[in-house]
């Protein structure tokens, strides 16, 4: 019994108690290689810039999965940084595609 | 850390690592970059939360926590205004939304108005 | 009272994000927590329109509504993509709003951005741009509740 609860309790057995944080990180990692292909051969810009905000936030979340499962030290503060760096990077890009030409979307309005 | 709190953390890194490969393969599969959109907002809205709460129900109690919340709240709150800046940039840009089904009809007077 | 308010929330912040209580590094928060509100200010000012959102017990209900939404929307969105069909039917079409106030306007696009499966791509003064990825989705918003609801909050 004691040995079980130590299997739970964390600790112990590394891979044991954190299997199911070991398979989120797969998970996210396997996501990020998806947004990657995606930001390759995504045929518009908008396509690419699309994964590369899917990409950003998924770095986020394995900073902060990754960061506990090999209990760095204020790992969260650099996942917050990179979601607000990830956010404003997105918004100003998106601001040089909204005006970069003269657009025929501007006229239609 | 009781067992329970183990399981229930267990199952939020279950499901939402598994919304996230979903987000993933829809942004493969879906045929148009409007559509795309959807399928990154399937990876953030749900998935994220639910994976850090995983994380929080593994945590001890300190203002990490708070931290997380932060993060949760951050990625949510800033979510829909990245895809509407995305979505905007991409009508300005001239790209229209590829629409199937009965509704293409009706599209088509929407978008001279729009 | 609204700046009291801001600056008691900022000091806040600061307080549990650093998590150190020494004199040096609360010394540091106070000023910071002065200079921001400072900027505050100047920006209301300029613009004229200070945003004035107070945590409410119909606001929070609205957003654990929201957020059942959401989950129900995600598992629809996850059961389409994940059929060999795929059985999408994107749609973009206009949708009439009754929304007066910019704030109500802003909740509302955000709320239909942030549901997976509907999309605002444009605001106008008496109706939105909406891409949907099903006919569902978007009868649902046509529907009302959404709206209904954040009328019902009175900001």
């Amino acid at each position: 019994m004691s040995c079980a609860r130590a299997r739970w309790s964390g600790g112990s057995g590394v891979w044991g108690s954190n299997a199911m944080l070991i398979a989120a990180i797969i998970a996210v990692m396997v996501t990020m290689i998806l947004a990657l292909i995606r930001a390759l051969i995504g045929p518009t810009e908008y396509d690419r810039m699309l994964a590369a905000n899917s990409f950003g936030t998924k770095t986020v979340l394995l900073i902060a999965l990754g960061g506990h499962l090999l209990s760095w030290h204020s790992f969260l503060d650099v996942a917050l940084l990179y979601a607000l760096v990830n956010f404003v990077g997105t918004i100003a890009v998106m601001r040089f595609f909204e005006y970069r030409t003269p657009a025929d979307g501007d006229t239609a309005q | 850390m009781s067992p329970w709190v183990e399981i229930l953390s267990g199952f939020c890194f279950l499901a939402g690592g598994f919304l996230c490969v979903t987000g993933g393969v829809g942004m493969l599969r879906l045929p148009d970059f409007f559509a795309r959109v959807h399928a990154s907002g399937l990876t953030e809205t749900l998935a994220t939360p639910l994976l850090l709460v995983g994380l929080m129900l593994q945590m001890e109690w300190s203002l990490e926590l708070f931290k997380v919340v932060l993060i949760a709240l951050l990625v949510l709150a800033t979510n829909p205004t990245a895809t509407h800046a995305m979505a905007k940039a991409a009508l300005h840009g001239g790209r229209r939304p590829v629409t199937g089904g009965p509704a293409a009809a009706a599209q088509e007077d929407t978008s001279s108005k729009a | 009272m609204h700046r009291l308010f801001v600056a008691a929330l900022l000091l806040v912040f600061w307080v549990l994000l650093s998590g150190h209580f020494t004199t040096l590094l609360l010394t540091l928060g106070v000023i910071s927590m002065l200079l921001v509100s400072w900027f505050l200010w100047r920006m209301d000012r300029v613009d004229g329109e200070p945003s004035r959102l107070y945590p409410s017990i119909g606001l929070v209900g609205y957003l654990l509504w929201l957020f059942w939404c959401v989950v129900k929307a995600n598992v629809d969105l996850a059961r389409r993509i994940w059929q060999s069909s795929l059985p999408v039917q994107p749609i973009w079409s206009r949708l009439d709003t009754k929304v007066q106030t910019p704030f109500e306007k802003t909740l509302y696009a955000n709320s239909i951005t942030l549901t997976p499966g509907t999309l605002t791509t444009d605001v106008h003064d008496d109706h939105f741009m909406v891409h949907a990825l099903s006919q569902e989705g978007l009868d649902e918003l046509c529907e009302g509740e959404m709206e209904r609801r954040i009328r019902r909050l009175g900001i």
